[in-house]
């Protein structure tokens, strides 16, 4: 009766294992066979130049409406494409020049005009998952009026020792066609051009069923037009364009942590980033957020910013003589500063819709007259299908 | 900050699904079980949906619809993988658990109390067949009009399964799914004890004959009283034989069986009714545990139970829902 027995149970479990939940138990991310659509609109204001701080023109700086539609559909089993609409619209005016003062202060210049701009950007992302490893091809493609981006990028994973440790890569490369409005009457740059190569490498661990840790690091080039056409130099009395070196190179290096707390139900996100380029821009950036489980699919997420970078070799808010390499910029992005910002979400999660509400205060300080501070409010849905 | 040796809290979704009554409970951080427990309970729907005969958009009736028409269906791989799993099922019972008798149900009627007459029988049985089921994945054919499949038989257990591994991949450890008394064990309590697991009484409903301990895997329960009707004074059950087309009279009201999959447990259940009338010992030569309740309600087989036979022969306690209750 032993061979009758066995070959009885041994039938129906070989037949068992072939289903697909049951020789498949765990799958890391795959496709979900569903239809998502999202949406997120989101207003960007730049809170106004002190009055003390201020040289000439309009206190007033950028406001920026983001609408921003996604869809990701299932192509086969494993297989979807996500396609994305960026459409951005601007208003108001932007830092132009750094001036001394009567007390040589540095205050800000703002250009003249008000400018009004929109920018409408597409994307599309195809990814092909099997059970070991996956891929996504990407591209997308950026338009204003003085500005066009077209960039391609491929990335991909491997999920290794039982799916607790994944080793991530990617490569991407944009073309950049940069040709200024009203070149001649400002003294701007025409028809200029840039390329960025980039390429990243990490790794991600479960390092105990709450506690996930990982590292990356990459590197991009940049070469061409690395300068700002709309920003200008006060040099010696007089101001030439904005003029920065024709090549840059970037390292970054980012550490994560993730840990999930069972007692309060919720977890913490810490993240440190590490940067610097041939400019001598060094920065670090440490971030922290606590996404707290409410109850009833509600969720609160704080988060805390702390940012900090040296200046660029060749930066100064202004120049009292000329430089032997011909490099200027007074652009407060390349100068040595510090920024923290807060932000504060509200997320709630139905059967198929989700709802979240976020705000952000950023605030830099430094020498530069034209540091940034900001409010950002956005507004996100989404919904799925099958 | 509440302490992390906090036995984390117990989350129960009980909602009816398959014809049954259904739970999950699942031990875990709220917002996890939650998002868990909502995740596994979508995914018996989606699984109810997609093998109902009552649906016209079911993989179910897109296979029947085109039976006769001399159109194959193609199926997908988990439906091609259960019809495998049916293929098997046929041949281990030596042809007695066939997909394609749940036709008969078209002349059992087992609300009204009334037998199918000769006719009716005779009319259904040339329907019956899964030999005559042309099968090669992932490409069926019912080659007559009339000819169904049904998989009623094992899906409910195959989704017992699928929602516990779903629960798994999520990282539960603890906890438990009930598809009407089709049981899988995702792990045991948080301090290791077992799940209590109660098994239906076969002639009082809502009332355990027995009680068996399940730290982790799957035990299934089938009997003669799930559909039946008793027409002068004999009892009919909806185990019927295919090529006869006739109620079975299995030796047990009852058989429950524990194995490491739902899937295989309710297999073993059904065949060793199945082949009860004629083989009653076929399932104490299978090497694995199991539990019958036989015609007098004397409990046999190698399962440890709570519940000790003179103590239920006195009292039949109802299951504690705390500890996960058949139905």
């Amino acid at each position: 009766m032993n061979d009758k027995r066995s070959s009885t149970l041994l039938a129906l479990t070989a037949a068992a294992l072939a289903l697909p939940m049951a020789s498949e138990p765990a799958k890391a991310d795959p496709p979900d066979q569903k239809f998502t659509l999202g949406f997120k609109q989101s207003n960007y204001k730049e809170a106004p130049i002190a009055a003390d701080q201020l040289g000439l023109g309009s206190p007033e700086r950028y406001t920026i409406d983001v609408s921003h539609l996604k869809f990701k559909a299932p192509v086969s089993t494993d297989t979807e494409l996500t396609t994305s609409v960026i459409r951005e619209t601007m208003s108001g005016a932007s830092p132009w020049y750094v001036a001394p003062g009567a007390d040589g202060e540095a205050l800000q210049v703002m250009s003249g005009a008000t400018i009004s701009e929109e920018r409408t950007e597409l994307g599309v992302d195809f990814r092909s998952y099997n059970s070991n490893s996956e891929v996504t091809l990407s591209g997308g493609y950026s338009s204003e009026n003085d500005y066009e981006s077209v960039s391609f990028g491929f990335s991909g994973a491997w999920r290794l020792n039982q799916n607790l440790t994944t080793l991530s890569y990617g490569a991407n490369t944009s073309f950049d066609y940069i040709d200024p409005s009203d070149a001649k009457s400002f003294d701007r740059p025409e028809h200029e051009t840039k390329k960025r190569a980039a390429a990243m490498v990490g790794l991600t661990q479960v390092a105990t069923k709450t506690t996930l840790l990982s590292a990356t690091v990459g590197f991009a080039m940049l070469d061409g037009y690395l300068s700002d056409p709309y920003k200008r130099a006060f040099v010696a009395g007089s101001t030439v364009r904005d003029s920065r070196p024709g090549q840059q190179e970037q390292i970054n290096l980012n550490l994560s942590l993730r840990q999930f707390f069972e007692g309060p139900g919720g977890a913490l996100h810490a993240d440190y980033r590490y940067y610097t380029n041939n400019w001598e821009i060094d920065s670090h950036t440490l971030e922290l957020s606590w996404y707290q489980n409410l109850g009833n699919d509600w969720q609160l997420t704080p988060t805390l910013r702390y940012y900090d970078q040296s200046a660029a070799a060749f930066y100064r808010p202004f120049y009292e003589t000329t430089r032997t390499d011909g490099f200027y910029s007074s652009d407060y992005r390349l100068s040595d500063f510090s920024a923290v910002s807060g932000q504060l979400k509200l997320s709630k999660t139905f059967s198929a819709f989700r709802v979240d509400l976020s705000y952000e205060n950023y605030k830099a300080s430094g020498d530069h007259p034209g540091l940034l501070e900001y409010d950002l409010i956005s507004l996100g849905l989404g919904y799925a299908f099958e | 900050m509440p302490s992390n040796n906090a036995k984390p809290p117990l989350h129960r979704a009980a909602f009816n699904a398959m014809g049954s009554r259904c739970e999950v409970q699942l031990y875990g951080p709220e917002a996890t079980a939650k998002a868990v427990a909502a995740r596994a309970v979508e995914r018996v729907r989606a699984l109810e949906a997609k093998y109902s005969r009552y649906r016209s958009d079911s993989v179910t009736s897109r296979i029947n619809a085109a039976a006769g028409t001399g159109k194959a269906v193609e199926v997908d791989a988990e439906t091609a993988a259960l019809l495998d799993y049916a293929a098997t099922l046929f041949e281990q019972s030596d042809g007695l658990f066939d997909i394609t008798s749940g036709v008969l149900r078209k002349a059992w009627d087992f609300k009204a109390e009334q037998l199918p007459s000769e006719e009716q029988i005779a009319a259904l049985v040339p329907l019956i067949g899964w030999a005559k089921v042309e099968w090669k994945s992932p490409f069926v054919r019912l080659p007559q009009a009339g000819m169904e499949l049904d998989f009623g038989g094992y899906v409910k257990e195959y989704t017992a399964d699928c929602v516990a591994d779903l629960c798994r991949a999520a990282g539960i450890e603890n906890g438990m799914v009930n598809l009407g008394g089709d049981i899988h064990v995702i792990g045991p309590h948080p301090d290791g004890t077992p799940w209590q697991v109660g098994i239906q009484h076969p002639r009082e409903p809502d009332a355990a004959i027995a009680r068996i301990p399940l730290a982790r895997g799957a035990i299934a329960t089938s009997g003669d009283y799930e559909r039946y009707m008793v027409v002068n004074g004999t009892r009919y059950c909806h185990l019927l034989h295919p090529s006869t087309g006739r109620s079975l009279h299995p030796a047990f009201a009852s058989v429950s069986v524990v194995a490491a999959r739902c899937l295989i447990a309710g297999s073993f259940t059904t065949i060793a009714l199945l082949k009860s009338p004629e083989d009653p010992d076929w399932l104490s030569e299978q090497g694995l545990p199991y539990l019958t309740t036989d015609q007098e309600l004397r409990l046999g087989g190698s399962l440890e139970t709570g519940v000790s036979e003179a103590e239920h022969a006195n009292s039949y306690s109802p299951p504690q829902h705390s500890n996960g209750s058949p139905i």
